[in-house]
């Protein structure tokens, strides 16, 4: 059995027994939801609910709620994302358009949107939310061969009338009744989302949990998100996640963290990458691009194992930080390799690079370091 | 923590030079972006100002995004390429204070093509010119709305008295896309050929590109230049009559300055029943009909240049940015 079936089986066997209302679209945007601060939701999903996002979070609302019910359970302005699993909700946005304006004004400043296929039309819920005042709204697509946030609207009229980026032509057809969610925000979403990948090669895929899987084949894949223009001058960028993977070992298979990517396509970045040919230990190894592939540093890590489905699961955590003259990298959270280079040309874009279905990269994390901030 | 200062416009509707000179004068770091006169992408310099602590100040349209843009001003993308709006701009910079300021008199918060009004409790300080407290009804809570003048005006000029014998006439050119669209350069320069007389001072807004049209006013007619880069109040204030081609916020500033103003009407860019409309709030204001090119009637400007009337708006308060700023 392989980590994509294990995966898949937890979704459609265990976490949900009957598979029915959102949890087929749900769980094909897991990241998505798994962010918002505050998940709003009917009584008729909660339980399922409970077992897929933090308790914490779930705000379970009455059949026919009013939107100042919902606001003074938040009295507090933040600038929040706060999702809506709840039809009664939804058809309560779209009858007043006063009430996603107050939604907006008094919580949140974005909104992610489970639309089942007996609400209104896209149309309808997009011009709605335009006219209460969110400035963007974005289809999360599902389906990662599309780009992430196509099917972008902004506008800037009273009435909510507005222009639809439409990218992928092939889908642009859809039923209009096909559930989908879609993201509204009062602020722009293409330049700021750290969700926006940028995608090179052909788009890897994404397991039912949100973590990033590859193609069982020989390609290699590329995903990267941030500016490839260069940071400042002796600025740093810290990347990590956690990698995952079944004991069977996969001749050519990798997973790669990649990061100071400048491009063009699959050149120029730094790599750290994860494979798996021994019994007790993985391989870990830096490589560097400039033009050509050199590899910097190789040695053998030791993994972690923990049961899951009856199936062994192994892990590293990793996280390489690229400083101006040299990378560290860290193993679990310790300092396992000290890399002295040549001026590194530094850049905030990140990302994984993989081959074969082996791997699965989950917790994908960025953070830029400002020349002062050292974590040795 | 000192917070940095960042601001953001383009061209005349970056109103925000002569606050930025005063802040810098009292030892605050200044980051402006102009994007009339920014040459490259700024997202990853937002993105590394990100980092520090940052107060945002803009006087740009809230959601006036080059997309919006591409339907409203499709020019705007070729003059300015690199631009970035307000509602693009804040969720990279993540402000930890954020202030609005109008950069226009006559529709403060927007004209009714772009739905700006519903952004503007996305700012935590909107600085309202006046009746803040209208202003703050309609914006809820969150957003504190200032009293603070008018930011273009933010110094006195002494005023001459008597008056000159021969009034000083300003014209100032605002509705001009349409104008070099619909006529050409040539074709709008001899449209207002007939006003266009020896005692009339021509004054455009600092866009790119108008420079042609300056040109072409020296070949074609006897009016004088005034350089684009003047200060639009402080040329108000030495104006004995202030003219305009079309309804714009150079009149309800003039008029709020107390100086007798003059609006052409005719059925360009509007037609003239909603010029009226839109500046009913402004009786004071004398429309003079331009649907044959009339010139003006003897002695109309002299006539006109006797009702000068009390200011109405107080000048900008700079000290309440800086304690906005550093709260």
């Amino acid at each position: 059995m392989n980590m994509n079936s294990v995966l898949h089986d937890e979704v459609l066997e265990t976490a949900v027994p009957s598979l029915n209302g959102p949890w087929n679209d749900v769980a094909g945007i897991w990241e998505f939801w798994n962010r918002c601060d505050t998940i709003l939701c009917n009584q008729q999903y909660f339980e399922q609910a409970s077992q897929h996002f933090d308790p914490s979070k779930l705000l379970m609302l009455r059949e026919r709620p009013t939107i100042w019910e919902i606001i003074h359970q938040n009295p507090d302005r933040k600038f929040d994302t706060v999702g809506v699993l709840s039809p009664a909700l939804l058809s309560l946005l779209l009858s007043q358009h006063t009430s996603a304006e107050i939604l907006g004004r008094y919580w949140c400043n974005q909104l992610l949107i489970w639309r089942d296929a007996d609400c209104p039309s896209v149309r309808e819920l997009r011009r709605g939310l335009h006219q209460a005042g969110y400035y963007e709204i974005a289809e999360v697509v599902p389906d990662a061969s599309a780009p992430l946030f196509d099917y972008s609207s902004v506008s800037h009229s009273a009435s909510g009338e507005y222009e639809l980026l439409v990218r992928s032509l092939e889908r642009a057809d859809r039923p209009a009744d096909e559930p989908r969610s879609l993201i509204a925000s009062r602020f722009g979403l293409a330049h700021a989302s750290s969700w926006n990948w940028n995608m090179p090669s052909e788009f890897m895929i994404k397991d039912n949990e949100g973590g990033i899987v590859s193609e069982r084949d020989d390609s290699i894949r590329l995903a990267l998100r941030g500016c490839v223009e260069p940071t400042t001058e002796g600025d740093g960028i810290r990347v990590g996640a956690k990698v995952e993977w079944e004991s069977n070992p996969m001749d050519g298979s990798f997973a790669g963290l990649v990061a100071a990517y400048s491009g063009p396509g699959d050149s120029n970045m730094i790599m750290l990458t994860i494979e798996a040919f021994e019994p007790e230990y993985a391989s870990l190894a830096i490589w560097e691009c400039q033009d050509q592939w050199r590899k910097s540093m190789t040695m053998s890590v030791p993994f972690r194992s923990s049961p899951r489905n009856s199936v062994s699961i192994h892990c590293v955590e990793v996280t390489m930080e690229i400083k101006e003259h040299f990378i560290d990298v860290f193993l679990f959270d310790s300092p396992v390799v000290r890399l002295y280079d040549r001026k590194i040309r530094g850049t905030s874009s990140y990302g994984v690079r993989m081959r074969g279905g082996q791997f699965v990269i989950r917790d994908l994390s960025c953070q830029l370091l400002p020349k002062s901030e050292s974590r040795t | 923590m000192k917070r940095t200062i960042v601001t953001s416009g383009v061209d005349s509707e970056y109103v925000l030079g002569g606050l930025c000179e005063h802040l810098r004068s009292r030892g605050h770091e200044v980051i402006e972006f102009d994007f009339g006169k920014t040459t490259s992408c700024i997202e990853s310099m937002l993105k590394t100002l990100s980092r520090q602590q940052v107060a945002y100040i803009t006087s740009a349209h809230v959601t006036l995004s080059l997309r919006v843009a591409d339907r409203l001003v499709p020019d705007l993308r070729r003059l300015y390429p690199n631009y970035l709006a307000p509602v693009e701009i804040m969720p990279i910079l993540k402000p930890a204070v954020s202030v609005f300021v109008p950069h226009d008199l006559l529709t403060p918060y927007g004209d009714s093509n772009l739905n700006e009004f519903l952004y503007l409790d996305l700012f935590d300080h909107v600085l309202a010119t006046n009746n803040a407290d209208q202003l703050q009804c309609r914006l809820g809570t969150h957003t504190k709305v200032h009293d603070a003048g008018w930011i273009k005006y933010y110094h006195e000029i002494p005023v001459d008295e008597p008056l000159p014998s021969a009034p000083r006439v300003t014209l100032f050119l605002s509705m001009i896309g349409h104008m070099r669209a619909r006529y050409g350069v040539a074709g709008f320069v001899d449209y207002l050929k007939p006003i266009l007389t020896e005692r009339v001072q021509v004054k455009l807004p600092g866009w790119k590109g108008i420079e042609e049209i300056e040109r072409e006013i020296l070949n074609q007619t006897a009016a004088s230049i005034v350089p684009a880069s003047t200060n639009s109040i402080d040329l108000i204030q030495e104006s004995d009559v202030v003219i305009c081609n079309t309804i714009s916020s150079i009149l309800a500033e003039s008029i709020l300055l107390g100086k007798p103003s003059v609006s052409l009407l005719d059925n360009e860019g509007y037609v003239a029943d909603v010029k009226r409309t839109k500046m009913k709030e402004f009786p004071s204001l004398v429309w003079h009909p331009y649907f044959e090119r009339q010139p003006f009637p003897e002695g109309f400007l002299e006539e006109i240049a006797k009702a000068q009337r009390p200011k109405a708006i107080a000048p900008f308060d700079y000290g309440l940015v800086e304690t906005i700023v550093l709260c």
